[in-house]
This record gives structure tokens, sequence and C-alpha cells, in this order.
């Protein structure tokens, strides 16, 4: 929604403001007149209902009460002395009969004397009527045939007094009570005694059981919430219980002005609302006419590029001081822009001599950079002649043993080999030799000696044969020439094969313990891995100045680390350098015996092989060092 | 009762010729045992005026009229008051303004009787003789 909105131009979003501003402030009015009006007519509905209520309780009571009066009168009239006679000469009942005439009664007028007998009717077939002891009663059903009876005594004045001759008996049927009530009310309900009748216009609804409702629901009556009722009014007065009425309108009904004054205020917004709309449109446009002038000679600007356009100033109003603001503006810009183009042509002059000078110096920097690898490549180059200088030393001390064996021994087999050809020569050419002449022959030559130690010999030179293939073996295997990539290899062979090039320096000397827990390959340079290797075991042999231990372990952990710890006996590191043996070209040994570069270039090995390596000192003496490499590479 | 009532009227309505036939006595009547008997005149005129206004047993006397324009009614006037109805006006106009009303009216001789039969203190009326077994006594019998 608000990115639709902020896609509008300002003269659409201005007129949408106008007209909501204007229909806003419309609807306000009309829901507050509206409100107003509505509580106005709620209160007046309920109002009516009442006033409604009571005028139709007051109008019945009011009747009633005449008619009351008229009985009390009709009681004194004088042809009433005709009770004692029966009514014989049918003066009373032409008189009734007159007077229901005249009064327009609705009921009847009944004499009866105190045995409760019809002396006089204006109903001429009523025979009988009901003994009733209060002045008045409703008798029947409520809703048809009933009749309230009013009755008077009769008193003569030539009876004594306080004699009751008879009495005037008037009845008022129901049905014209309802048809009088349903004038003013449309709808009402009678609540008698223990019943309550609901009644539309003059007909019965419904008939209910008082005890079952609440009264003081309001919608007691209806059971829902359609039907407004008034307070509950006086009907009738009985002797001994009282007639109520309540009123009751339908909720629709009463309300219907609301509901169609709401739909008059909805058509006239609706026919307000094309207006107002093509009103806050004219408006916007005479508005924003100005901006959009502003406009359109600020978008020629920007398109030409032409600062010199200047903006037409029709007003002296914000749009025109605005228009005065641009065109200062274009003209400072213009000012700007020649001045930067001036800078510009300096700057760029200034860059060319500046790409030239960097180039050359980018020159200075790469001959520098490879004279830089040069130095390094002869560095790691001399720290390797300087490792192999000491490893060859090692290995022809190792070599020199058992090929000094093979040279001291050789002789002796040549002079044993010599004495055997020439006693076999011996008997060859003395075919009758005796057997003493052959013995003192193997005395001679001390065939008894030669015997024993021609094999000792032989099996001294297959020693140090031997010994020199383990030799030559662990060479081969420690340098790997041959594997100049990623394998799996068993690094605790890598470790013996090193020990075994070490030999020289360890034996009489040193004791290895080994411990090693790692049954994994390890995918490696294995050539690398075991001159890191090598390295670490040369400075700790080197650090154990007399006798001594190195112990070796390697163990998996986090389950695809490779651990190798190296830990020796020896002198150990001051603390003050141990953070710095990892350094290039740092060293404690003589000039000229290290380069510095053995565990710079370790340190270089492991990372390649997303490893790590670290060095602590042994308490009392001693150092360690660890090395982890992930068992896979593709892993690390 | 009304059994009662009904053949005392067919009494009267079957007598009705014969009395207006003989029509020669008149009959002062009175509830049973209210009055004494007599034949005076001016006593019944005491009565009707209200000059006497009670019996000697001390019951309220109410005298009983037939219309104005009744023959017997006439007839009685003249004989009893020796005035006509007519004449007898002026003298309950001034009695009116002393509380006293004139005499009831009945319509006809039977109700009379009847008012008279029921009533104590009544006294009326008529030109044929009640029945023996009504409640009525014959004051007197004037001939006209």
């Amino acid at each position: 929604m608000i990115h639709w909105y902020k896609n509008l131009n300002l003269r659409w979003r201005l007129a949408m403001l106008i007209t909501s501003v204007a229909i806003y402030t419309a609807m306000t009015i009309a829901l507050a007149v509206y409100y107003l009006w509505t509580e106005q007519i709620r209160e007046q509905v309920s109002d009516r209902l009442q006033q409604n209520t009571e005028l139709a309780a007051y109008s019945l009571g009011k009747e009633l009460l005449y008619e009351q009066n008229n009985l009390l009168a009709w009681a004194q009239l004088e042809v009433m002395v005709d009770i004692i006679t029966d009514d014989v000469d049918k003066r009373i009942i032409n008189t009734l009969t007159l007077l229901k005439k005249n009064y327009h009664l609705a009921g009847d007028i009944v004499l009866v004397n105190n045995n409760n007998q019809i002396i006089a009717s204006t109903n001429s077939a009523l025979k009988k009527i009901a003994k009733v002891k209060d002045s008045m009663v409703l008798l029947g059903d409520i809703n048809t045939a009933g009749k309230i009876f009013m009755r008077v005594p009769i008193h003569l004045s030539i009876l004594p007094k306080g004699s009751i001759s008879g009495y005037l008996i008037l009845t008022h049927p129901w049905k014209n009570i309802i048809n009088q009530l349903a004038t003013p009310l449309s709808e009402f309900l009678v609540v008698y005694k223990n019943d309550i009748f609901h009644f539309n216009k003059n007909k019965l609804v419904q008939r209910l059981d008082k005890s079952k409702i609440k009264l003081s629901s309001i919608y007691w009556a209806m059971q829902t919430k359609e039907k407004l009722h008034s307070k509950r009014i006086n009907l009738i007065k009985f002797p001994h219980s009282t007639m109520f009425i309540y009123g009751i309108i339908n909720k629709n009904e009463a309300f219907k002005p609301i509901n169609s004054t709401l739909k008059l205020i909805g058509i006239v917004a609706l026919l307000l609302l094309i207006p107002i709309l093509l009103i806050s449109i004219w408006s916007s446009n005479r508005f924003l006419k100005p901006v959009i002038n502003l406009q359109r000679v600020a978008e020629k600007i920007a398109e030409s590029g032409d600062l010199s356009i200047t903006i037409p100033i029709y007003s002296q109003d914000e749009i025109g001081k605005l228009a005065h603001i641009l065109n200062k503006m274009t003209s400072n810009l213009k000012e700007s822009f020649e001045k930067n183009k001036q800078s510009n042509n300096e700057l760029q002059l200034l860059t060319e001599n500046l790409e030239n000078r960097v180039q050359a110096r980018t020159q200075e920097l790469s001959q520098t950079l490879e004279q830089l690898k040069s130095a390094q490549s002869q560095l790691v180059q001399s720290e390797k002649m300087s490792s192999l200088g000491q490893l060859v030393a090692g290995i022809a001390h190792e070599l020199n043993n058992p090929i000094s064996s093979v040279h001291v021994n050789t002789p002796m087999l040549s002079q044993y080999v010599t004495d055997f050809v020439e006693f076999i020569e011996f008997v060859k050419n003395q075919p009758t030799l005796t057997s003493t002449a052959i013995q003192e022959k193997l005395v001679a030559i001390d065939y008894g000696f030669i015997k024993e130690d021609i094999f000792e010999l032989l099996n001294a030179q297959q020693d140090a044969a031997k010994r020199i293939r383990d030799i030559v073996l662990s060479l081969r295997t420690f340098s790997r020439l041959d594997e100049a990539e990623i394998k799996s290899v068993d690094i605790n062979q890598g470790i013996d094969n090193t020990i075994n090039i070490l030999r020289h320096e360890i034996k009489h000397r040193i004791i290895i313990h080994k411990d090693y827990q790692l049954k994994q390959v390890v995918e490696c340079f294995p050539g690398e891995i075991n001159q890191v290797i090598l390295n670490i075991l040369a400075n700790a042999v080197q650090a154990i100045t007399e006798k001594g231990n190195i112990w070796i372990s390697t163990t998996l952990v986090d389950k695809n680390i490779a651990r190798i710890s190296i830990v020796d006996d020896g002198i150990g590191l001051p603390q003050k350098i141990i953070d710095k043996v990892f350094d290039p070209f740092f060293t404690t040994k003589p000039v000229g015996v290290g380069t510095g570069l053995g565990l710079s270039i370790s340190y270089g090995i492991i990372e390649k092989h997303h490893g790590r390596i670290m060095v602590e000192n042994i308490t009392p003496h001693g150092a360690k060092f660890i090395i982890d490499i992930p068992i896979e590479q593709g892993e690390a | 009762m009304q059994i009662f009532i009904r053949l005392i009227l067919c009494l009267i309505i079957f007598s009705l010729p014969c009395s207006l036939v003989q029509a020669n006595t008149l009959y002062v009547i009175a509830h049973k045992g209210s009055f004494e008997h007599t034949q005076n005149s001016q006593k019944f005129a005491d009565y009707y005026l209200l000059k006497i206004k009670s019996t000697a047993l001390g019951q309220r006397i109410i005298p009983i009229n037939l219309p104005v324009n009744h023959p017997m009614r006439q007839k009685f006037s003249i004989l009893i008051f020796n005035r006509s109805p007519l004449a007898l006006s002026e003298y309950w106009d001034r009695m009116s303004f002393r509380g006293v009303r004139p005499p009831l009216i009945q319509q006809s001789e039977q109700a009379v009787v009847l008012f008279v039969s029921r009533v104590k203190g009544a006294i009326g009326y008529v030109s044929h003789k009640p029945a023996k077994d009504s409640d009525v006594d014959i004051l007197g019998e004037i001939s006209l």
C-alpha cells in the first residue's frame, strides 16, 4: 500500500490528501450527527413507548372509573326502587336499555337482587350470572369471552340505612379493552396474577407463565433481543390484585428512522464523493501548477545539462522564491562545474604521474620480492643442507659400522676361502693321502677355528648388510621422494623411520619411549610430515646434553585430529624465547650450526596441513611439542 | 317466590276486566301488620302527605302512588285530598325544600300490591281487592 502510494505523483497525492481530509471531516460530522440523532431517536422511541403505554393504561383506567361512577349514579336512580317489585312494570329494564344505548356501552348492565337473581338485564339472553363478591373482578378468559364485572350495591332510601336490595352490575368485555389498548400500542404485554399475555394488535400471541420468567430481564417476555418494552404500568387495580401492562415495540420498527437516515447519509456521502474528488483534483492542479513548471524546467536542465537555462519567476510567493533559489543554485553549480573541470584536468595529470611512479615502484617491489623469494629459497636450501649435513654425518657413521665390519671381515673370509682352496687342491693332487696326512693338513690350516669363525663372519656380514639395507630403506621411506602428493599414511611408521635415521645420535644416550595409540591413517604429504618430526626430534636430541629420555606418543583427539606429542627431558626452552621458537631465523644454536628456519618451516608445513603445532616447557626441565593434524584434509 | 309472583300477576291480570267493570270501590292496602285498620280518609291523607311519618309500631310509612294520569290516582286524590294530583304538586314542591319527597310511584296496581306486600310500612291503593293470601292488609274500602 505504502509502496503504491509512494509511486503516485505529488498531484495525485495532494488530491488524495484533500479528498481524505474532506471525507474524514464529512464522515466525522455525519457520524457525530448520526450518533446524536440516534441517541435522540432512541430516547424518543423509549419515551413514546412509555407515553403510549401510560396513555393506554390511563385511558382504560379513566373509562373504567367513568363506568364505575356512572354505575354508582345509576344505582341511585329512583327507578331502582322497582327492584322490590321485581321490575314487574319493566321500568328498570327500559332504563337500563336506554342507558346502554345512550352511553354506547359494549357490555351489559344487569340488576340482580340479593339472591343473585336477574331482575333486569340489557341482555335478554342472559339467564344466569356469576356471583361475585368484589366490586370489580375479571371473569372468564382474558382473551375472548372474558369480562370485567363492576358491581355496586342498591341502597333504597325507603329501606333502612345499610340494607342492600340488590346489585347493579356492569360488564366490560375484555375484547373491548384489548381493542382499546391496541389503539396506542401495536404490541403489549398484560401481566395478571401468574400469567403474562402477549398481544400483537388485538390478537393474543402467546401466554406465558410469569413464575418461569425473570421480570428483571429486559427481554424476559420475548426471549429475544429484537424487542423493546416500556416500564411496568398499573392497568387495572382489582381489590385483591393489580393488572399491569408493558408496551412493546419491535426494534426494527422503532429504529426504522435511524436505518433510513443511515441509508440517506450513505447516499449523500456517495453523491458528495464525486464533487469532492473533482474539487480535490482541480485544487491540487491549481496549487501544484507552479511546482510542475519548476519540475519541467529542472528536468530540462537535468536532461540537457545546460545550466544556463533559467526558471521563469511568476510570483513572489514560496514557489517564486524556490525558483529564484534554484536559478541561483544552477548558477553556482555552473561555476562549480567549471572549477571542477579545471580541477579534474589537474587531477588527471597528477594521476598520470602517480600511476607512472606507482608502476615504477611496483616494478622495484617485484624485483625485491623476487630477490626475497630467492633469498628465502636459498635460506630454505641452506636449512635443508644444514639438516642434510647433520643427517649425512649421522647416516655416514651409521653406515660406517656395518661397512667397516664388512671391510674388516672380508680379508679374513678371503684367507679362509684361500685355506679351503689350498686344502682342496692338496687333497686333489695326492690321491693316496692318508687320513693322518689330511688331519695334519687340517691342523695346519686351523680348520677347527675356521669352521667356527667362518660362520660367525658370514653372520656378521649378513647383519652388516641387513643394517645397511635398513638404513637405506629408512632414508628412502623418510624422504618419500616418490610421494609428492597427499596420501594416507601410518604416522607411527614415519616416526619409527625418523628415529632410525637419528639412531646414531640416540643410541647409548637416549631412551625412546613410544606410546602409539593412533590406529588411523592420516592424509598428508608424508615427506613433509617426516621432516617436521625429524626437526623436532633432532632439536630434542640436541637439547639432551648427556643422557635422557624422549617420549613419543600418538593419539586421536576430537574424532578426526591426529595428535603427535614429543616430550624430552632436555635443557628446555627459556620462557622468554618460547614464543619466538617458530619465528624465522630464530635459533639458540651457535652460528653455523643452525639456520633458525627448522621450526619455522615445520610451522608452515603443519599450517599447510590445516593443523597446528604448539610448544611448552616441562617442569623441571624439558620441552613438549604437540602436533595436531586432521586425519582427513577435506574436513579441516 | 317467582312462582308466587307470577300467580299473583295472573290473578290480577284475569281480574282486571272485572275490576274495571266494577271499579266502584277503592281499596287502601298496607303491608301486613304494619297499620291499624281504619276507614278514616283523613288518616289516609295524613299518611300520603307524610304528615304522619311512622306507624304506631314505629315503622316508617312509605306511601305508594299510581302514575299521575292513572284513573285510580285521580279518583283517590279527589276522594282523599279533595284535590287533583296536579293541585297537590304545589304541596310537594314546597315539601321538597324541606327534604320530604313525594310518595313513590308504581306503574301498575299489580306493582303496588307487590311493593306493599314486600316493604314494611308501605301503603297503597288499588281498585281491586287483593287476594287473601297476599301479605297485605286492607285498611279501608272507599266507595267511589
